[in-house]
């Protein structure tokens, strides 16, 4: 029995001083892991939404057309109340489907001041040679571009927090107006704080 | 004496269960024209009972040089059930395709049955691994 008390109180000291420690421990972790610190917009929410949206997409056909159509990305509208930086999610679906070899991306819309001066530096500087120097008015035209919103509803309630995200996409042909895709992608995350501490 | 012992069983035995496992996963041969071999890794015993691989369905697209799989997965238990999945799709040579390889978190409600979709990556994919875990994930560290 003694024995055992023995184990007991030196149990309870290493918790307690593992528990004291002032120093947090740091760790490098896997970007593929599952990421629940807190109930807010996170990684793992940004993964299954690119998941959701380049499946999607990849199977439209749009991009199973063989053509490899041309877009830009406009902006995804955080109607959430947190501050998210959806450029982060679409970036995310636009390499995946750059990578597919699918679709080609118009730079345009991210960099269109610095395409603009460098085109005129190449053209009326002349600094640079003629022979490599690229012309202005040959830009490709996008043929769709991709738009959306991030939406949230969030409630609590005790211990309680529940939030339910909705992100929705859409393809617009800019020749037509018309909208050729969209599809959405729904999240339910709760927390429950712990009876003691939190 | 025996409300110790039961206490460290208890604790060991919670111990064990939060441990990582490797996890679950169904190998499959496929392209456009459909499945052509299929064989499944048990590594977790527990998800092994409660969550079993159904059928997989290929439906060709991209002039039926690509493919979109979807495997069905059914919760056999009568509670609901967490679980992290991914796919990860394979050229005939066996490089991997995959752009996006994250565990994704799922809940399969008592006897649910749900398919999971996936496309492949390009034209090159000559099969996929669908694997499935128990949830490991990050969480707070309280730092």
């Amino acid at each position: 029995m003694k024995r055992i008390m023995v184990f007991i109180s030196v149990a309870a000291l290493l918790v307690l001083s593992w528990g004291c420690a002032s120093t947090p421990e740091v760790t490098y972790g896997s970007p593929d892991q599952i990421e629940t610190v807190t109930a807010d917009f996170g990684s793992t929410d940004l993964q299954i939404i690119a998941e959701k949206m380049v499946n999607s997409l990849l199977v439209t056909p749009v991009l199973s057309s063989g053509t490899r159509p041309v877009f830009y990305v406009q902006n995804v509208r955080n109607k959430t109340d947190e501050h998210i930086d959806t450029k982060s999610v679409t970036d995310k679906i636009k390499v995946t489907l750059l990578k597919s070899g699918k679709v080609r991306f118009s730079a345009i819309g991210d960099v269109k001041d610095e395409m603009v001066t460098q085109l005129e530096f190449q053209a009326s500087s002349g600094m640079v040679d003629p022979k490599t120097a690229k012309s202005i008015g040959k830009l490709v035209g996008a043929d769709y571009f991709l738009y959306g919103e991030l939406a949230s509803i969030r409630k609590s309630a005790g211990r309680v927090k529940d939030v339910y995200y909705k992100f929705t996409l859409n393809l617009v042909n800019i020749q037509s107006g018309l909208i050729e895709w969209a599809d959405e992608k729904e999240i339910r995350k709760q927390a429950k704080k712990p009876l003691l501490g939190g | 004496m025996r409300k110790i012992h039961r206490f460290f069983f208890v604790l060991t035995l919670f111990v064990v269960a939060c441990a990582g496992t490797a996890p679950n996963i169904l190998n499959v041969q496929a392209g456009p024209m459909g499945v052509s071999a299929k064989h499944i890794e048990i590594n977790d015993k527990y998800l092994e009972r409660n969550l079993s691989y159904g059928d997989v369905s290929i439906k060709p697209f991209d002039g039926a040089t690509s493919f979109e799989a979807q495997v069905m997965l059914k919760n056999e238990s009568d509670r609901d059930l967490s679980f992290e999945y991914r796919f990860m799709w394979y050229d005939a040579r066996g490089y991997d395709l995959s752009n996006i390889t994250s565990w994704l978190p799922a809940v399969l409600g008592a006897k649910e049955t749900k398919g999971f979709r996936s496309a492949s990556p390009g034209p090159n994919a000559a099969g996929f691994k669908f694997m499935v875990r128990m949830p490991h994930p990050v969480t707070s560290t309280g730092a």
